[in-house]
């Protein structure tokens, strides 16, 4: 027997099979897709929990959501509260009561018209305690609502529904911002009748007034939005939305680059790649958020009862070069809790990075060498920052222990005070400076409520409330600033920066624009 | 012991004094950061680049290497006794007690297992001990299962028997004679378990569940550049390189191992 | 035989997600959720019944067909399982379609040039393949074929062309304990009595190696395939979250993470079971395949 023939007879099987694996290649090789035409598509980097507006608490839902709904009023691009459904409305009583004409050409995607009993409806389904919404402290200021979600009324007693047309909200006392929070999600009008017959379902099968309509959900793969032809204000220029949910974000930039996505938030990683690059940088759109990112102290507790440590930490972290360096610049250092765009006073002036006098902060305080445990969550991003900050305030003399827990176990942690130092980020609910002094530091919203560092002020408790209630937007920044002004000083955060978001779009899109809030994005500006 | 037995330990073991020794060797601390030179490709200065905050990946990679080494030759002698114990017990005593044990152990070994793993150790804080606990809870019933075996047959044999007649305690019989005649079974599957260790360790890592920031394993390394592959794949190429440099070299022990005794045992051609 | 080992695994399931630290229920809230909110839900949720309770109440909704639904989603974690285990089994299959060709191949290869440097490359190969971490090979192959060379997309759904790189990365392990086995098989098998007989007996060498050799080595590999599968599955939490692939895999590790225990126990209790049968189809196969083990 010839040894070598079995080898040949291999060698050559293989050198079959693999010049016809060859051949499939180009068969295979990727290449932009078809689509429908008309149809943008865009990224998201998870699948929806619940497309039902009273029961989303995510950008990712909120996004969708403002294309299938809309409320009484909404927010333009400068932020200022406009018409939506309600065509024009009345501030009675110093702000305690709103009059609201709503237009009557509005319909549902089921053809029926949309009219105030509609508003009524929604805004109790929101409040039920037969459901289990989180949502409910954007509409329990109206009067009666506390009752309502305890049970013990029937109706809200302050919506009353004057006329098909006008709907009539008192709230238990004034309060400024209102009508923003009437631009948010959980304000969106539905249809009883749809709503009663799919019961739970209605979150995967929603059904709303807005430019979209929802025609096919397949999970974690992707969502179609189709234009709806009788939209109040008419039929958008898209004709149909895809959302592909790509939670990789390197498949993303990959599909991106081959033309299948439309737009995509840059990722933390590629902002130096397409910052540089001819092709893309005029694409890059880039929109300051309404958002503070900070490093948040436990201040009921020691050791960070004791400000000195809290301005320590401060002093100790270089939080300029961290900007510039590790996050490429893609914020603005923060001065206080509110962000720049809503601050519409002279910003307070924060200590200036000082190793030195940190140092020496800590040298002087009662624990000399504190072990600090730094809860963050699982994100990448957070983590990193966590090791420089982790670094910093070594050299500072602070030990810190980087606790990296997942979301639930993260924001348990710190909700029941169990974290003394934690890195956290706020976003804007709606654009008011209240919505970022009122639940992060007024002292009735300690842990789950937004106030996580569990501060207490009874002067900024009484600045905040009397902000809320000041009908002038004058009188209402003095009180705003004067809060600021002592939460700056007294330091119950680090104030690390308010993050710019960036996304690049194809050259084909037009019209597009980026919004620091999602929900002022209904999708009917862009085209082809 | 074959020749590349040998090459195997001796990489492993000069990996292993690489890692212990790396702050000597490496003039960069790994877990400094520097701010100034983030993200830098390879060059003179820094041998394999930096990560994104400017620590150096030689140092870190080197660094990383005695926990993972660690992790697995612990994990592997926790495995071994369990098992050994459990199938000691089990193969001698038979009966009843024979019966339950296996019925739990075939209950492990149902599981796929680094779900399994994974499963337990996110029962306990993320940390070096959790993730040998981890591995050694689903680990040790494979070799029970060998070892009862063996344990059925070698407890037939007349001298067993005879060391009964004579009087002597359970105890006295199954650590003087028995277990002996397990150890070089158990060691050669120990052995062969060991890439496979190896692996799973890097997998936990990768999944966030072993050791925490800023300390690097290698699989902890690459999951936190992934993200860079494009951008920057220096972060992520020399550790999983050093995975698989490790994984090999015991798998390749594990095999000269098998193939030694296997050798011994029946004394016929083999390679 | 089957039954109480269902029963343990269940059992087994319920305890492991049962002392898992951590609340599920801020999942779920959102950022401003009121202590009264929390508590309705925690109440929802059953925490306050005794443990026995839970886990009778879990076996009786297990034999209607129901999982529960997910603490996160609320979506009924038997539907979510039902769209997404075939992703799983169909990366699976695509995975054996490439390592058991190549697998088998390789070993032949390997094991008629025996001592040739095909065999030794061969065999060089396939060890390092079984050393390389399935997650780090993901990444380089990502690296490589759709990054760099843009051959293929490095994931999403759709055509033959967004599984290739998944499958290819799971299958790597699998190919090369396949390989391997293999090669030892033919190897064993070759040096057989009857094979001398055969080749006493004029037979072509091609004949007697696929006729008799490869039928007589497919039985420890059909072995080694069904045991692989439980390979494939726990390899497939790795490789579908690089991937991004819409598995079970991926999915039981985004439960654990979010400590959603019904899905956490519908993944594990989904996976165990295929597994079981798995093997349970395998031993069938090995008992068809070897007549000596047919006769009781």
């Amino acid at each position: 027997m010839n040894p070598c023939r079995p080898v040949v007879f291999t060698a050559r099987s293989f050198a079959l099979i693999f010049v016809l694996g060859l051949a499939l290649i180009p068969g295979l090789s990727c290449s932009p897709q078809n689509r429908p035409k008309g149809q943008a598509i865009y990224r998201l980097n998870a699948d929806p929990t619940t497309l039902d507006p009273a029961y989303i608490v995510d950008v990712t839902g909120g996004a969708i959501a403002a294309k299938l709904f809309n409320g009484l009023v909404r927010l333009d691009p400068e932020l200022r509260v406009i018409p939506d459904i309600a065509r024009t409305w009345e501030i009675q009583d110093g702000g305690g009561t709103y009059v609201f004409h709503l237009r009557d050409d509005v319909s549902f995607s089921n053809g029926r018209v949309v009219t105030a009993e509609d508003f009524r409806y929604s805004f109790e389904r929101l409040l039920s305690p037969k459901g289990r919404s989180p949502n409910t402290w954007v509409l329990d200021k109206m009067l009666g609502a506390k009752a309502y979600i305890q049970g013990s009324a029937d109706h809200i007693r302050g919506v009353e529904v004057l006329d098909p047309h006008t709907l009539r909200i008192r709230l238990e006392r004034p309060f400024a911002p209102f009508l923003q929070l009437l631009t948010m999600t959980a304000a969106f009008v539905v249809p009883r009748e749809t709503v009663e017959r799919l019961g739970s379902d209605f979150a995967v099968h929603p059904l709303g007034t807005g430019p979209f309509v929802l025609t096919e959900w397949k999970h974690n793969t992707e969502l179609v939005l189709l234009g709806n032809p009788s939209y109040y204000s008419g039929k958008p220029p898209m004709s149909s939305i895809r959302y592909r949910i790509i939670p990789e974000d390197l498949t993303a930039v990959t599909e991106f680059e081959l033309s299948n996505i439309d737009v995509i938030g840059v990722p933390a990683y590629e902002y130096s790649r397409f910052r540089s690059s001819d092709r893309w940088k005029g694409l890059l759109s880039s929109s300051q958020g309404i958002n503070t990112y900070y490093i948040g102290f436990n201040c009921a507790r020691p050791p960070f009862d004791n400000p000195e440590l809290r301005k320590a930490v401060a002093a100790a972290i270089d939080r300029e070069t961290i900007l510039r360096t590790f996050y490429e610049g893609r914020g603005r250092l923060a001065s206080g809790p509110v962000p720049d765009i809503l601050r519409h006073w002279p910003a307070p002036v924060l200590p200036a990075y000082d190793p030195v006098r940190a140092r020496a902060l800590v040298l002087s305080s009662a624990d000399r060498h504190p072990v600090i445990n730094f809860y963050v969550n699982p994100d990448q991003e957070v983590v990193d920052i966590a090791e420089i900050i982790q670094w910093y305030l070594a050299k500072a003399g602070i030990q810190v222990r980087i606790r990296q827990l997942e979301w639930s176990a993260y924001k348990a942690a710190i909700n029941n005070g169990e974290a003394d130092m934690f890195w956290l980020s706020w976003w804007a609910d709606y654009p008011d400076p209240e919505n970022f002094l009122f639940p992060l530091f007024h002292s009735s919203n300690h842990g789950a409520g937004g106030n996580r560092s569990r501060y207490t002020n009874r002067e900024v408790d009484r600045l905040i409330e009397s902000g809320q209630r000041a009908a002038d937007v004058r009188e209402r920044n003095q009180y705003y600033m004067k809060a600021e002004h002592i939460i700056a000083g007294e330091m119950p955060w680090v104030f690390m920066w308010h993050k710019t978001d960036f996304t690049l779009r194809q050259p084909y899109l037009k019209n597009y624009h980026m919004y620091p809030i999602y929900s002022i994005d209904k999708g009917t500006e862009v085209s082809f | 012991m074959g020749m590349t037995a040998r090459i195997s330990i001796g990489i492993i073991s000069v990996l292993f004094l690489l890692s212990l020794f790396s702050p000597y060797l490496v003039p960069y601390d790994p877990d400094a950061i520097d701010l100034g030179s983030i993200r830098q490709s390879p060059s003179m200065k820094h041998l394999l680049g930096t990560d994104s905050k400017g620590r150096d990946i030689l140092a870190r990679a080197l660094s990383g290497g005695k926990i993972s080494i660690g992790i697995s030759v612990f994990a592997a002698v926790i495995s071994m006794s369990i098992g050994l114990c459990v199938g000691l017990v089990s193969g001698y005593y038979r009966g009843a007690i024979d019966t339950a044990l296996m019925a739990f152990v075939d209950l492990i070994l149902a599981f796929p297992s680094l779900i399994l793993a994974i499963g337990i150790s996110v029962l306990m804080p993320p940390g070096i001990y959790t993730v040998v606990i981890a591995i050694a809870s689903v680990s040790w019933a494979s070799f029970a299962r060998l070892i009862r075996g063996h344990v059925l047959s070698v407890s037939e044999q007349p001298y067993i028997e005879a060391a009964r007649a004579i009087g002597c305690s359970d105890l006295r019989i199954l650590l003087r004679h028995i277990l002996p005649q397990c150890l070089p079974l158990a060691l050669v599957m120990a052995g062969m378990k060991l890439g496979g260790y190896i692996l799973t360790e890097a997998a936990m890592g990768f999944l966030g569940l072993g050791v925490q920031p800023p300390t690097a394993t290698w699989g902890s390394m690459i999951s936190s550049n992934r993200a860079y592959l494009n951008a920057a794949p220096w972060m992520v190429l020399p550790p999983g390189v050093l995975i698989g440099l490790t994984a090999l070299c015991f798998n390749l022990l594990g095999d000269s191992l098998r193939d030694g005794f296997d050798a011994a045992r029946n004394k016929l051609r083999y390679y | 035989m089957l039954i109480p080992l269902l029963l343990g695994i269940t059992f087994i399931t319920f305890a492991l997600a049962k002392a898992l630290p951590g609340d599920p229920v801020y999942s779920m809230v959102g950022e401003r959720a009121s202590p009264e909110i929390i508590e309705k839900i925690r109440n929802e949720l059953g925490a306050g019944k005794s443990i026995f309770r839970q886990y009778g109440g879990y076996l009786l909704l297990l034999s209607q067909g129901e999982l529960g639904r997910s603490y996160y989603t609320n979506r009924k974690v038997a539907e979510d399982i039902l769209t997404k285990a075939p992703q799983t089994f169909k990366l699976a299959f695509m995975a054996m379609l490439i390592a058991v060709p190549a697998g088998l191949l390789l070993g032949l290869a390997s094991a008629l040039s025996r001592r040739h440097w095909v065999d030794r490359t061969i065999s060089g190969l396939v060890i390092s393949g079984m050393s390389l971490p399935v997650f780090w090979s993901g990444l380089m192959l990502m690296f490589l074929l759709s990054l760099k060379l843009k051959l293929l997309p490095p994931s999403g759904t759709g055509g033959l062309q967004y599984v290739l790189l998944p499958a290819m990365t799971l299958a790597l392990p699998a190919l090369s304990s396949l390989a391997r086995v293999t090669r030892i098989a033919v190897l064993d098998s070759r040096d057989m009595p009857y094979i001398r007989t055969a080749r006493a007996k004029g037979l072509q060498e091609v004949r007697i190696i696929a006729a008799h050799v490869m039928r007589n080595a497919l039985i420890p590999v059909v072995t080694v395939i069904g045991l692989d599968f439980g390979s494939y599955l726990s390899g497939a939490v790795l490789t579908e979250t690089i991937f991004g692939w819409d598995g079970i895999g991926r999915f039981a590790m985004e439960g654990i993470i979010k400590r959603d225990y019904p899905v956490i126990m519908g993944c594990i209790l989904v996976s165990t079971l295929s597994f079981v049968i798995i093997n349970m189809l395998v031993d069938m196969l090995y008992q068809y395949l070897d007549p000596r083990l047919r006769i009781r």
